[in-house]
């Protein structure tokens, strides 16, 4: 199915449930117009400076005409102001085809590795399942992704807004009918309020702080398969072996199912090796332990 | 397709069992069979029979069925004792040509038996290989972020219950896992003696 551009471009979130096949050629359908965004938003963007700056001379050289009366050079001066006005127009229409193609310029590093985490599962996927992709490209600080307002801690009167942004949403379900949900938050806040200058003036002020990536992955697996996991339950945080610019934030096990929550720091949040690296040694710890619980899980005949 | 086709030597009274790709031509003078039908090679079996005709059956394969035609229609053939002109040929079947009567068997196809997956191991079982997309993938630059993975070595996380592995059975009616055959091994380590002893007798 072609991607919809219209609800891509109005809402930056891409969202499908469909056959690997399908969503992997959607996310290069994605790369693919990223990539003439970009190129296209840089050509208006040059535009719009160059036909900025023309407007600029031209009016400077029509204001000047205008202060001389002459026959000829009153129709000079109108062929001027003919083309002031043309280059005004042409600056609004790169100005707003510029804001256009960047709507569709999204952010790059996310469906790559998107892109690269879908290979990486597509080795031990049942291709003939059901595979669920949601991808959203919106900054983290958007008031939907909202979650909670507080009092400033020190400063009287300013506000703390806290953002948890879940970009990435995958499911599906493994040849070994293992089923999985990985998803990404981006974790911010944003503290804003009224601040005195030394001049006596009030000026309103604002600052983002990145409070990392939370990411999630839980695995929900055949009991009869990996039954054995109950013996191994208390042991299975020893087996997590995640890098060490990432910690552990959360692990819970149960006979059907496991969860893994880790936070990647700040200064990370956005480097796609960094987060790939991370989920690789998430899903590599996870079943590090389900392999053992299978040999465990051999059946009494 | 593989085939093997058995039969007896009416000359020699010899046994005859090989193997062979379809096509196959089957007739009593191998010059007058066919050395190649629509690009393929033909297998040409000779049976040197005066009630088979110079070239009497081809015998070919089709979306993975067998389908066997008179080449010569008055000289025809039996298959699983009735008289056809063309059929279809299962694993088993008979095939009756003059006097000679042969048996028909589908070989068994080769599957890769290589193991492949990234996260849990599993047998390839693909039958063609060309262009695989599992056997030539190299996961290394994968597993390095995470060493050790899939091994649970001495002092490495597992090591304990991966060397009793063999005594945990799961019980599907129960979903309990039992250690039964690790209690059975410390019976017979333990003499009656050294029980009573533990468990404080006299």
């Amino acid at each position: 199915m072609p991607i919809e551009l219209q609800k891509l471009r109005k809402h930056s979130i891409y969202e499908d449930t469909a056959l690997l096949d399908s969503v992997t050629t959607d996310l290069d359908d994605i790369v693919a117009l990223s990539q003439l965004a970009e190129i296209k938003q840089n050509k208006f963007g040059k535009q719009a400076i160059y036909y900025f700056a023309g407007a600029a001379i031209v009016g400077i050289i029509s204001f000047g005409l205008s202060g001389i009366a002459s026959g000829l050079l009153n129709v000079v001066a109108f062929l001027f102001n003919l083309g002031l006005v043309g280059l005004v127009i042409a600056w609004i229409y790169a100005l707003v085809m510029m804001l256009k193609f960047r709507r569709l310029n999204v952010i790059n590093y996310r469906y790559h590795l998107t892109r690269q985490l879908i290979e990486m599962l597509a080795r031990d996927l049942d291709v003939k399942e059901l595979f669920h992709l949601q991808l959203s490209f919106k900054k983290g600080e958007s008031n939907e992704n909202k979650t909670n307002t507080i009092d400033h801690p020190y400063k009287s009167g300013w506000k703390i807004d806290i953002y948890e942004n879940q970009w990435l949403n995958m499911r599906g379900r493994f040849l070994d009918k293992t089923r999985f949900v990985l998803t990404i938050t981006g974790l911010s806040k944003k503290q804003y309020g009224w601040k005195r200058g030394s001049s006596g003036k009030n000026k309103y002020k604002s600052k983002v702080k990145s409070g990392g990536l939370d990411i999630n992955l839980n695995l929900i697996y055949p009991q009869r398969r990996y039954g054995a996991i109950k013996v191994l339950q208390n042991e299975v945080k020893e087996a997590i072996n995640i890098p060490t610019f990432s910690f552990l934030r959360g692990l819970k096990v149960t006979d059907k199912s496991m969860n893994l929550t880790v936070r990647l720091d700040p200064q990370l949040a956005e480097s796609q090796e960094k987060i790939y690296q991370t989920i690789v040694a998430m899903f590599l710890s996870l079943y590090q332990v389900l392999n053992l619980a299978k040999m465990l899980s051999k059946e009494t005949v | 397709m593989q085939i093997q086709l058995s039969w007896i030597d009416p000359n020699t009274e010899e046994r005859r069992e090989p193997l062979f790709t379809t096509p196959v031509a089957i007739g009593r003078k191998f010059e007058e069979m066919p050395a190649e039908i629509n690009g393929e090679l033909v297998s040409r079996l000779v049976i040197p029979d005066d009630l088979v005709a110079d070239y009497h059956v081809l015998i070919t394969s089709k979306n993975q069925q067998l389908i066997v035609i008179a080449q010569n229609q008055n000289m025809g053939m039996k298959i699983n004792g009735l008289q056809k002109n063309n059929g279809s040929l299962n694993d088993g079947d008979r095939l009756q040509i003059g006097s000679c009567e042969i048996v028909v068997n589908l070989a068994a196809t080769t599957v890769c038996d290589r193991m492949v997956g990234f996260l849990f191991k599993r047998r390839c079982d693909r039958t063609d290989h060309t262009g695989c997309p599992y056997c030539d993938q190299s996961y290394e630059e994968d597993y390095a972020f995470y060493a050790d993975y899939g091994n649970y070595r001495s002092g490495g996380w597992g090591n304990t219950y991966y060397d009793q592995r063999d005594c945990y059975f799961y019980d599907h009616y129960t979903g309990n896992v039992n250690f039964t055959e690790a209690d059975a091994v410390s019976f017979e380590r333990e003499s009656d003696a050294d029980f009573e002893y533990d468990m404080g007798a006299s």
